[in-house]
């Protein structure tokens, strides 16, 4: 598979502005209603498709998306990985369905249930599960990643507002930001600065 | 719609205001133009939100000039047009009529059966222009009113249908944008029905009208609000920033990272105390 970047003419590492404005500037070259007359517009169209795909990569690839994949993890038992393979599909609802038939709700159920509430839309109430099952089973890697991605999130969205008007971050406001972190960690539940 | 989504002027540069301003207008010319002078009143900064965004994502091809109109008779505004503006005109009418209908219907609020009335015929127009996307608005508040009658305590599920409303509503075309758009338009819906409820909170309890957050069996509604509401923000952030805008950038941004927690900030109990200290 090529580099994304290189599709887009880019250096590793740029800007997600970067990104956009050399997306923006090729898409607009290779359209297909743009070479409609033009001998190579099979070219073009391919070309296209590889500048819509190289974007993609890079936009989901750095993002925290809370969507949710979960290769190389075992399920405790049969109902819960069939549950999983539902999930990874996006079958949410079917997957809640089959999740509120279990009698045993161990971490990994109120982990499955949260990854299908936040999928969903359910924000709040998805996260409450995840957090749930990360208390049941606080050593659990997969776990703990949902929930630091949802919060990692926050906090971006929180510092960025912080800064908006103030003339963007700089050395002060980072400490401030580690401080928000702590109390939306401590909120969820964690605890980023232990001594405070 | 309500008027949630809105900028933070005070950090707009002038030539950013105008840009919104225009936008704002052109959306206002084209429910006169298409409808009547009577549709204006449907006027609201959501649907100005719609457009800038959906206009930043598609650059459709604009049309602009300067007029004169009712509310500003003596200076020339400026008018940002396009397809969208049409496009949102017709939406913001449907959208308008249904709400209006909705409040005569529970609380028998006369002046709203008046103006829906009014607009029934515009509302006509618009529904026939965009039957399918008339019939899901339509079952999504039929799903809300159900919800609110059932007095539910489940806050996402009565809050996701007018996320699923706006779903559509952002949806102006189906192409690779669309599973974004739709996130987009879902975390917007879901965030403007829940700031609605928040800042009913106590109207409704002493009127014993339906509000999701008064069902809560939390203990500090206030707080528990604002952190679905910053939640539900960071969801509509990080998506917003997966389209490719580049025009209007500025205003977009602007939106999302201050205009749009204005209202919170000014609705929130203990914000308003902060204010009397510093007054002080």
């Amino acid at each position: 598979m090529k580099d994304p970047y290189e599709v887009l003419g880019l250096q590793r590492g740029a800007s997600k502005d970067e990104v956009k404005h050399a997306y923006r500037t090729l898409a607009k070259k290779y359209h297909p209603d743009m070479n409609v007359d033009n001998p190579l517009a099979d070219l073009a169209e391919e070309k296209f498709k590889e500048i819509q795909q190289a974007y993609d990569d890079i936009m989901n690839g750095s993002s925290s998306s809370s969507s949710y994949q979960s290769n190389g993890y075992n399920s405790s038992n049969s109902t819960l990985s069939a549950v999983r393979q539902q999930v990874n599909v996006g079958r949410y609802q079917d997957a809640i369905r089959a999740l509120n038939s279990v009698q045993e709700r161990n971490a990994e159920w109120n982990f499955l249930m949260g990854v299908c509430y936040v999928n969903l839309g359910s924000t709040g109430q998805g996260v409450q599960f995840v957090q749930r099952a990360v208390s049941m089973e606080p050593s659990n890697i997969e776990y703990q990643n949902f929930l630091t991605q949802i919060m990692n999130m926050q906090r971006s969205y929180q510092s960025r507002t912080y800064n908006y008007g103030r003339g963007g971050s700089n050395s002060t406001d980072c400490c401030t930001q580690l401080i928000c972190a702590d109390c939306l960690c401590e909120c969820l539940g964690g605890d980023l600065i232990s001594c405070c | 719609m309500f008027g949630y989504v809105t900028i933070d002027k005070m950090e707009l540069k002038f030539k950013e205001y105008y840009s919104y301003k225009g936008y704002y207008c052109g959306l206002c010319m084209s429910l006169k133009n298409k409808y009547n002078n009577f549709s204006r009143l449907t006027l609201n900064y959501d649907m100005t939100f719609l457009i800038l965004l959906l206009s930043s994502l598609y650059e459709p091809e604009n049309n602009i000039y300067n007029s004169r109109c009712i509310v500003h008779p003596t200076k020339k505004q400026l008018i940002i047009q396009n397809e969208i503006t049409e496009y949102a005109a017709g939406i913001n009418i449907i959208l308008s009529y249904y709400n209006l209908k909705d409040n005569w219907d529970d609380e028998k609020d006369v002046k709203s059966l008046v103006i829906a009335r009014m607009l029934k015929r515009n509302f006509k127009k618009a529904s026939q222009e965009l039957v399918l996307k008339s019939e899901k608005i339509q079952e999504r508040l039929l799903n809300i009113s159900m919800f609110e009658k059932q007095n539910t305590d489940d806050i996402d599920e009565v809050s996701n249908e007018f996320g699923h409303l706006m779903e559509e509503i952002i949806l102006y075309k189906t192409d690779v944008w669309e599973n974004t758009l739709r996130k987009i338009g879902f975390f917007l819906g879901k965030y403007i029905y829940l700031l609605d409820a928040y800042e009913d909170i106590e109207k409704d309890k002493k009127n014993n009208s339906y509000n999701p957050f008064n069902n809560l069996k939390v203990e500090n509604i206030d707080k528990y609000a604002k952190e679905i509401l910053m939640l539900n923000l960071s969801f509509l952030s990080e998506e917003v920033e997966k389209l490719p805008l580049v025009q209007d950038k500025e205003i977009i941004e602007n939106i999302i990272y201050s205009g749009i927690l204005m209202k919170i900030k000014n609705t929130s109990a203990d914000e308003k105390g902060e204010l009397d200290e510093r007054s002080i």
